[in-house]
């Protein structure tokens, strides 16, 4: 049977790992889900799967360059913003970023058939959908990393 | 007699005193779960002053498990720097293994210290 102060200790113990929780889960309340970053991913996503509009040459690849700066410069401010750097993202935060890549890609697919049968114009609509799929995502996977954030270790 | 190890047992789930002191604890517990973190978010976090805080990093600085590195910011209109905070490597072992052993204790899956270990140090308080 443990002793008293064995029990305290436990106890002391128990305490201090119910805090480290706590804190954890505080800084990823603390870190938030802004609007902006959804937004500003999905634009960014809807011109990429615009791109094929653009005639094959070096308007092009300066608008995919552009896209993949503004991308880089986004996740910089929102660092920025929170004042931290994620580490460990987890598989559910991972599973989004893959089904980001994954509808952009396939999006961007679409808009090339398109383009090549002559409708053109129909990227619009590709675009607006990649947007709307991608900004939910982007909010789904910010909520992913920060539960793993709270949850995780 | 209180449960405590030295901060040298090498094994797994090693208790370190140094690190088992409150804030210290909740100082690696978060740095742990980032790459980096703002000195401002840690300090608004921890709901500390910044000497209190300061004082904790410099001990934690001091024994390697802590880097803190001062940035320039583009946010700043003046001459103040980002501070950012991060676990070293050993940190990293050393708050893992912290952790780990304070699980055991509190499952009951203890190693008993014995005398062989030394004296058992006083818990930290602060």
């Amino acid at each position: 049977m443990a002793s008293d102060t064995e029990r305290l200790d436990t106890d002391e113990h128990q305490r201090r790992l119910a805090t480290l929780r706590a804190d954890r889960r505080a800084l990823a309340a603390r870190l938030g889900n802004p609007r902006w970053l959804h937004r500003g991913f999905g634009t960014l996503a809807a011109v990429f799967v615009a791109s094929p509009a653009i005639p094959d040459g070096v308007w092009r690849t300066i608008v995919l360059l552009a896209v993949l700066t503004a991308s880089l410069s986004l996740l910089s401010a929102y660092r920025r913003t929170t004042g931290a750097r994620l580490s460990r993202l987890g598989p559910s935060a991972a599973t989004y970023f893959a089904a980001v890549c994954a509808v952009s890609l396939v999006m961007v697919s679409v808009s090339f058939g398109l383009t090549a049968g002559g409708l053109s114009w129909w990227i619009t609509a590709s675009a607006a959908i990649t947007a709307l799929i991608v900004e939910r995502l982007v909010r789904r996977f910010v909520h992913a990393a920060h539960d793993h954030l709270d949850h995780g270790i | 007699m209180p449960l405590t190890t030295t901060s040298t047992m090498a094994s797994e789930g090693t208790f370190n005193e140094l690190i088992h002191a409150p804030m210290r604890l909740r100082i690696c517990g978060l740095l742990r779960s980032v790459q980096h973190l703002d000195f401002g978010v840690l300090r608004d976090t921890l709901d500390v002053s910044d000497p209190t805080l300061s004082k904790h990093l410099k001990v934690l600085r001091d024994a390697g498990f802590v880097t803190i590195e001062k940035q320039a910011s583009r946010m700043r209109t003046d001459a103040r720097r980002l501070t950012q905070l991060s676990l070293t490597t050993a940190g990293v072992r050393a708050f893992d293994g912290h952790v780990a052993a304070m699980h055991r204790i509190t499952t009951g899956d203890v190693p008993r210290s014995d005398s062989s270990e030394g004296t058992p140090t006083p818990a930290a308080t602060q």
